[in-house]
């Protein structure tokens, strides 16, 4: 199995990438930080070729499939998504100081997936076959990218100190409250989309659209979450700190979604482990 | 009177009272995810002993998305929804000296919030004018009615159904089912009219009701009835195999050869326990094997099992055969089972999924830059 191999050089990537970000953070020179953002990207690479041979091996097992489709895969893809979409952010936003937060939960789901998960390529179950599945894996994960991204600028919100003596590094409470805010309607947007397309896969393969399994509840658990801190924002009533919390009992409850339910609860989703 | 109507109107206009209605939702759907549901009564007393059981029962807690409490918070939520957005309306007309982004922008919201009623609405015609059922098919045969789901009610379809065939397919060498498999015919006044064969993640839809391919089993078979066809290769000497059909419990001389076949055992799911006994794990094809004896002049010299999925593997120590098994009828007739449904709001709870992701985007991507 060369991807297993390519995903755990991924997760050593990740890691040293998050040890610059911490250097960067606290030494303040320049070079740990862009040094940080280039080993990111490398590793980001190895990331996508990884899934990329992953297919390709599927297929000389005569089973070919797209490899999104058990926890191992969603994992990975997941730990891609993270690093990727914050990529695109440092790049907007020119801000490294926020890879010293974001970077290790690309490597923390990294690590865990190669410490605990099997790497085995296995046929797919008959209710899996489905172009609508591939739909709902990547903009699910895509968005529970963004609110992990969000969730590591809260972080930052709450931790650091005030703008004048806190690291100069950080960005400022301004900019993160926009960062965070941009990073949950990219987030909000495409988990509605994997929200409604895992429901018309639903359909094609059970033959109903919403029938509240655990993981259905919990997703719209999470949606109301996060569609209570939009509202809230619109209206102007809550400060950033009072946002910074909600981002992250929002991301708790990606969590509990993702793994919570399927490690906890059983139902629909259960094959998914 | 008017005065307690502006009362109501004035708290269905708060945005407390969607923030409220939104967290008692999204509470009460933890504990729907936390006991499980519609579960049977045994499961619950053996969990949660019998009072428990009679209080949580009484209260809706164990059907807690169909219960009655539960669709009045959603209808409670709906009343708040439309009666904010119509509150909103005038806003919008008199915002007309801002640039035409702005004024996207500002429909943002109002999709959003609208697509929610069309979806839930969209819901609600299903639950109305639709229905879910199931039936099982042997294969051969038709049916014209189903059965509906949680009760013992049966279903006229004004039409009916037949199975020619079904099939579960598996993956090379793995027990991992690749696809099952029906050939369904409608005959619709005494007329062929439709054919399709059906996959998981791909039904048949006739008539507005739709039938997906959901499980499948076989029914039990007659004595006597299975048959099992053969092929007997004698080891060595190059010879070329014997093909037979045999029936359960039956021995038949091969010509010419002095030996007999005996078709002793049938299992249609092989499997070994922890004693290394042979059993079936289930009354399913999963794994159909056939033990085989073959007797030299009334003396045992052979006797193995034969995998219909395997034919390569060798369950014998003896080598003087080889048995392929290649085929066998009669063992129980296959059934296909099937999920019928008919959802006439299925379009409507679409239009609203579209409405939805526009609506976000117009909400998102075309607000006024701060």
């Amino acid at each position: 199995m060369i991807n297993h191999i390519f995903f755990q050089l991924t997760t050593f990537t990740y890691l040293l990438s998050s040890i610059l970000y911490f250097f960067y953070l606290g030494i303040k020179k320049e070079g740990f930080g862009k040094a940080g953002s280039w080993i990111a990207l490398f590793g980001f690479a190895i990331n996508t070729g990884a899934m990329i041979i992953r297919y390709f091996e599927s297929h000389r097992l005569g089973i070919g499939y797209v490899p999104l489709s058990n926890m191992y895969e969603s994992m990975v893809f997941f730990a891609w998504s993270i690093v990727g979409l914050y990529l695109l952010f440092e790049r907007f936003y020119h801000s490294r100081g926020l890879g010293a937060f974001v970077l290790p939960l690309g490597f923390l789901a990294m690590g865990v997936t190669m410490l605990s998960l099997s790497p085995e390529i296995r046929p797919l179950m008959p209710a899996l076959q489905s172009s609508w599945l591939v739909y709902h894996v990547i903009t699910s994960f895509l968005g529970y990218a963004a609110f992990a991204i969000s969730f590591g600028v809260s972080l930052i919100y709450l931790v650091k100190k005030t703008d004048r003596e806190g690291n100069s590094l950080l960005p400022d409470y301004k900019a993160l409250e926009i960062i965070n805010y941009k990073a949950i309607i990219v987030g909000f947007l495409l988990f509605t989309v994997g929200i409604l397309t895992g429901a018309v896969w639903a359909n094609y393969a059970w033959g109903t659209y919403w029938s509240w399994d655990p993981k259905e509840t919990w997703s719209l658990i999470t949606w109301i979450v996060y569609a209570i801190l939009l509202h809230a924002k619109y209206t102007g009533r809550w400060g950033g700190r009072k946002m910074a919390y909600i981002s992250i009992a929002g991301f708790v409850a990606v969590l509990f979604t993702y793994w919570g339910v399927n490690y906890l609860i059983s139902g629909l989703h259960s094959y998914a482990s | 009177m008017n005065r307690l109507l502006k009362d109501i109107r004035g708290v269905f206009l708060s945005v407390k009272t969607t923030i409220f209605l939104l967290i008692s939702i999204a509470l009460v759907s933890i504990v729907g995810t936390i006991i499980p549901q519609q579960k049977e009564i045994d499961l619950y007393i053996n969990w949660y002993g019998e009072t428990l059981y009679h209080l949580l029962d009484l209260l809706g807690f164990l059907n807690i998305f169909g219960s009655w409490w539960f669709q009045l918070l959603l209808v409670l939520f709906m009343t708040n929804l439309v009666v904010c957005s119509l509150h909103r309306v005038p806003k919008v007309w008199t915002l007309r000296n801002q640039n035409r982004r702005e004024r996207i922008g500002r429909l943002g919201p109002y999709v959003t919030h609208f697509s929610l009623v069309i979806i839930l609405a969209g819901s609600l015609i299903g639950n109305i004018w639709g229905f879910k059922g199931y039936v099982n098919i042997p294969q051969g045969e038709s049916r014209e009615a189903i059965m509906l789901n949680g009760s013992s009610q049966t279903l006229d379809l004004g039409f009916s159904i037949r199975c020619d065939r079904f099939e579960v397919t598996y993956y090379p060498e793995s027990e991992m089912p690749k696809e099952y498999a029906s050939d369904l015919a409608i005959v619709d006044r005494g007329r062929e009219v439709f054919r399709k064969t059906i996959q998981v993640n791909d039904p048949l839809r006739y008539k507005g009701i739709s039938f997906y391919q959901s499980s499948y089993g076989v029914l039990p078979p007659q004595p006597g009835e299975r048959k099992a066809e053969l092929e007997i290769i004698p080891k060595g000497n190059g010879s070329r195999g014997y093909r037979l059909q045999i029936g359960e419990g039956e021995m038949k001389e091969i010509p010419k050869t002095g030996y007999s076949v005996q078709f002793a055992t049938f299992v249609p799911d092989f499997s070994l326990d922890k004693e290394n006994r042979i059993i079936s794990r289930s009354n399913q094809p999963n794994n159909p094997a056939v033990q085989v004896k073959i007797y030299q002049n009334g003396k045992l010299s052979f006797n193995g099992w034969s995998f219909l999925r395997y034919p390569d593997f060798h369950g014998s120590k003896d080598d003087t055969y080889r048995v392929k098994f290649l085929n066998y009828s009669g063992g129980g007739k296959p059934y296909t089972g099937l999920m019928v449904v008919k959802d006439p709001g299925v379009w409507v709870v679409w239009t609203g999924f579209g409405l939805l992701v526009l609506g976000l985007y117009l909400s998102f991507y075309f607000r006024r830059r701060s």
